[in-house]
């Protein structure tokens, strides 16, 4: 039960491109700043092959400049 | 109880608000606290209810009730700001005076029924006024504020099941012109461009728009693109001098009317100096002619059908002779020298120019002619449908465009196409499960048409929805007693009582905004979706489920079958069928609740932000440009000539009469009026005048004034220098206050194409009291 979270920058001039493409993605939560050009950006997802795949689709998003890692938990309890 | 998963979530979403806090002290975020609506406030989006540049709100839901709002930084019309209209909007949703139970009239007094009751009354009625007059003696007049599952309710309902082509908008009134002006140059409604042109653009060149106080988010977005690019121009073209005008590089101040000459001079001027964009002009332009001296409407028998005629360049420019600069400059009052100045910054290469207008265009006795030509001078310079070139025309209600102009409830609209197609009649019957001989093949009455039946008897029964037409109809009395006249049955569906609710035989309590759920489309041709927020008070209902109640019991189940629950999906779904394809498909509604809006055509996952270009628009089949809107691919170009208006100034009425709206209030002020702040801020109605005639007629600021024109009269205070300042000669009302009705002095005159009255001109006289 992988649960992520990121902070998205947009290339520059870029910010609202990069808002719709996250919305595009049905799995993600993305919760723009209202003063600055930064989003966090959060999901959870069943397994790690649903996990790798959102990280594929965000990483192909054109407008997006970075995405930090914030918090990920996977699921797996010691 | 909160989950491990959903804790485990929240606490991922706020490490990271956390983290950037830390990053960016101050940084602040939208829905931030949408994390836990446990107790505290929820974030949700929908469309602004206000005007038509649609901005993205975030409205704060707690306990049931809406309690905040901010813009919502996602949208990128508005990109998080507001305007004031729109941070104070949830206000006009807790009236004292909210109409929450349906009324009846009974021996001449309003009395209290279930809203079951007042269906019944409703149905019954509409059924004995069709059993007695026919089909078309009942009638409908919806909004540009009605939601687009409203329109296209009212429309499938009237048109498809009754038979009847008596729907009508108050979009009538304030966006027809535009309509007709995309189809006689284009073929094709709406503006190809979209707001993004603000991001690209050089100069901006404001027809007869305040857009400072109209369109405020938006012109804020114009005031950024020039803090940004120091070259960009705000070019004011008006005839009276507002808060725009100040913050415009350049202010030009012209006659009533005569924007069509100046139109069309700047042509010439582009003509003369070689200015035009010739390759553009010989793949893209065909060149047309209409008739002249077209009328006013003013008579009950006024009928008038345009005649395109083909042209060509030689004639055209033959036309333009009489629209040189220095002719123009005695006619308009526009210097030649500033006429040459807007030729040279529109036929310049290396600037990128955006028009916009709304009502100053619109409102005009020749306002499909003043939208050709604005469109002429965009296509001679071939700056039309690119990024920053653009010539784009403005909606002033959140969705005269979504639900008036794209489910098409005028007369002779279908929701593809048009009435008097037999086609489109077809495909329409296929989808509304309808013989398709009940869809009449003739447009019936137009607005002002509509309202002159019901003053002559022809039309019996009339049913109003979200809209105020006993404050906005010209030459009011006319009107307001043909409504009441004896075998006249009126029901209106609002919000707040207003002086259309007073003559009403029956009113519904209507269920407003995020109340119930729907969508709107705003001027850039976004479609935005808003979820039910709250529960109406009392007995309000939607206007959708009165409308669909009343056809149930109208014995058209069939063809209204949904669920509550699921009937906005339903007509969705079934209203997206009309508009499928490259040209005009519309997002899927899942799409739309996720997004901020977007813009049609969607086709394919993508929204066309710039129509008719190649490398935007998939629908272009062949060359760079296409408009295939027009058999032949091309914009016409029309040789439209100035034509003076029906009424001017005169011995016993020297002075020009010109109505609008103020940034406080939307429209008629049956809403703006109940939010306390807004309220205080402009209370009520005053009368600017230029302080050279106010010192010549001895009138004080704050003095009352009387006006009066051949139709009536009201008094009133004048206003010195306030908020705007009218050219010697004129006279500025806003018309939202209802105790001052200022529509009982306007001319009820319409341009005969666009059948949409011209509020912007009549002659009053003023009178010191």
């Amino acid at each position: 039960m992988p649960v992520k979270s990121f902070l998205a920058m947009p290339k520059e001039g870029r910010f609202q491109p990069m808002l719709q493409a996250l919305a595009e993605l049905p799995e993600i939560e993305v919760v723009a700043a209202e003063n600055r050009e930064l989003a966090v950006v959060a999901w959870e997802v069943e397994n790690e092959e649903e996990d790798r795949r959102i990280n594929e689709a965000i990483e192909a998003v054109d407008d997006l400049q970075c995405l930090a890692l914030v918090f990920g938990h996977t699921g797996i309890c010691v | 109880m909160v989950s491990r998963r959903s804790f485990l979530k929240n606490l991922a979403l706020g490490s990271a608000v956390t983290a950037a806090s830390a990053l960016f002290p101050g940084i602040s975020f939208a829905a931030d606290q949408a994390v836990d609506n446990d107790g505290r406030l929820t974030w949700k989006k929908t469309p602004c209810r206000f005007c038509g540049v649609g901005c993205g709100l975030l409205v704060g839901v707690s306990a049931g009730r809406a309690v905040a709002v901010k813009g919502d930084p996602a949208s990128p019309v508005n990109k998080g700001l507001c305007c004031v209209k729109g941070y104070h909007s949830v206000q006009a949703l807790y009236g004292k005076d909210r109409l929450t139970q349906a009324k009846v009239r009974r021996n001449g007094k309003m009395v209290d029924v279930p809203i079951q009751e007042a269906l019944d009354l409703i149905a019954q009625k509409m059924k004995e006024t069709i059993e007695r007059k026919g089909k078309d003696g009942v009638s409908i007049y919806g909004s540009g504020q009605w939601t687009i599952p409203d329109g296209y309710v009212a429309s499938k309902f009237f048109k498809g099941c009754i038979g009847t082509n008596n729907v009508e908008a108050n979009a009538r009134l304030c966006m027809a012109s535009a309509v007709t002006g995309f189809l006689t140059s284009f073929g094709l409604d709406e503006p190809m461009g979209c707001y993004e042109d603000i991001d690209h653009a050089d100069v901006f060149v404001l027809w007869g728009n305040n857009m400072a106080e109209m369109h405020p988010v938006l012109f804020s977005r114009l005031l950024e693109r020039r803090q940004r690019s120091k070259k960009t121009l705000i070019i004011d073209l008006a005839t009276r001098t507002t808060r725009t005008s100040y913050a415009a590089d350049k202010a030009m101040l012209f006659k009533p009317q005569t924007d069509l000459a100046l139109a069309n001079s700047i042509a010439y001027e582009l003509i003369r100096t070689g200015k035009i964009n010739r390759d553009f002009i010989n793949k893209h332009v065909a060149f047309k002619t209409g008739k002249t001296n077209i009328g006013y409407g003013l008579e009950d028998s006024f009928k008038f059908n345009d005649e395109a005629a083909g042209s060509d360049w030689e004639a055209y420019k033959t036309f333009l002779e009489d629209y040189t600069p220095e002719k123009v400059e005695a006619l308009s009052g526009v210097s030649a020298a500033d006429i040459r100045y807007l030729a040279a910054l529109y036929g310049d290469t290396n600037r990128k120019v955006v028009s916009f207008w709304c009502m100053g265009m619109n409102q005009h006795t020749r306002g499909t002619w003043i939208n050709n030509l604005v469109y002429n001078i965009h296509l001679l310079t071939g700056k039309i449908s690119r990024p920053g070139n653009s010539p784009f025309s403005l909606t002033g209600q959140p969705s005269a465009c979504g639900t008036v102009r794209e489910v098409g409830t005028l007369t002779h609209k279908l929701p593809k196409g048009v009435v008097m197609n037999e086609e489109h009649r077809k495909f329409a019957a296929e989808i509304w499960d309808v013989p398709v001989e009940n869809i009449s093949p003739k447009p019936s009455n137009h607005t002002v048409d509509m309202f002159r039946a019901l003053d002559r008897g022809e039309i019996e029964f009339m049913w109003i929805q979200v809209t105020n037409p006993m404050v906005t109809m010209p030459k009011l009395q006319r009107y307001r007693d043909g409504a009441q006249k004896e075998g006249r049955f009126i029901v209106v569906s609002d919000v707040y009582p207003t002086p259309t609710t007073d003559i009403a035989d029956v009113i519904l309590p209507s269920a407003m905004w995020i109340e119930r759920e729907g969508l709107y489309g705003n001027s850039e041709r976004r479609t935005q979706y808003f979820e039910q927020m709250l529960q109406p008070p009392g007995d309000a209902m939607s206007d959708t489920w009165q409308l669909i109640e009343v056809a149930r019991r109208m014995g058209f189940q069939k063809q209204f079958p949904w669920s509550y629950e699921e009937h906005i999906e339903g007509i969705w779904n079934e209203y997206s069928r009309f508009h499928a394809g490259p040209k005009h498909g519309m997002a899927p509604l899942d799409l739309l609740k996720k997004r901020p809006g977007v813009m049609w055509p969607f086709h394919e996952g993508k929204e066309t932000k710039w129509r008719y270009n190649a490398q935007y628009d998939p629908a272009v089949k062949e060359g760079n440009f296409q408009f295939y809107g027009k058999p032949d691919g091309r914009a016409w170009v029309w040789l439209r000539p100035y034509e003076a208006p029906p009424e001017v100034p005169e011995k016993d009425f020297p002075f020009w009469l010109c109505t609008g709206r103020v940034l406080e209030h939307w429209h008629t002020g049956s809403m703006t009026r109940r939010i306390p702040l807004l309220h205080q801020a402009v209370p009520k109605a005053y009368a600017e005048l230029h302080p050279d005639d106010a010192a010549s007629l001895g009138v004080r600021d704050g003095d009352t004034i009387r006006l009066v024109s051949k139709r009536g009269s009201i008094d009133i205070e004048a206003a010195i220098d306030k908020r705007g300042r009218p050219a010697r000669g004129h006279v500025f009302v806003p018309f939202f206050d209802e105790k001052l009705l200022i529509n009982e002095l306007t001319l009820d005159a319409y341009c005969p194409i666009s059948k949409q009255p011209d509020y912007k001109k009549c002659s009053v006289r003023v009178e010191r009291l």
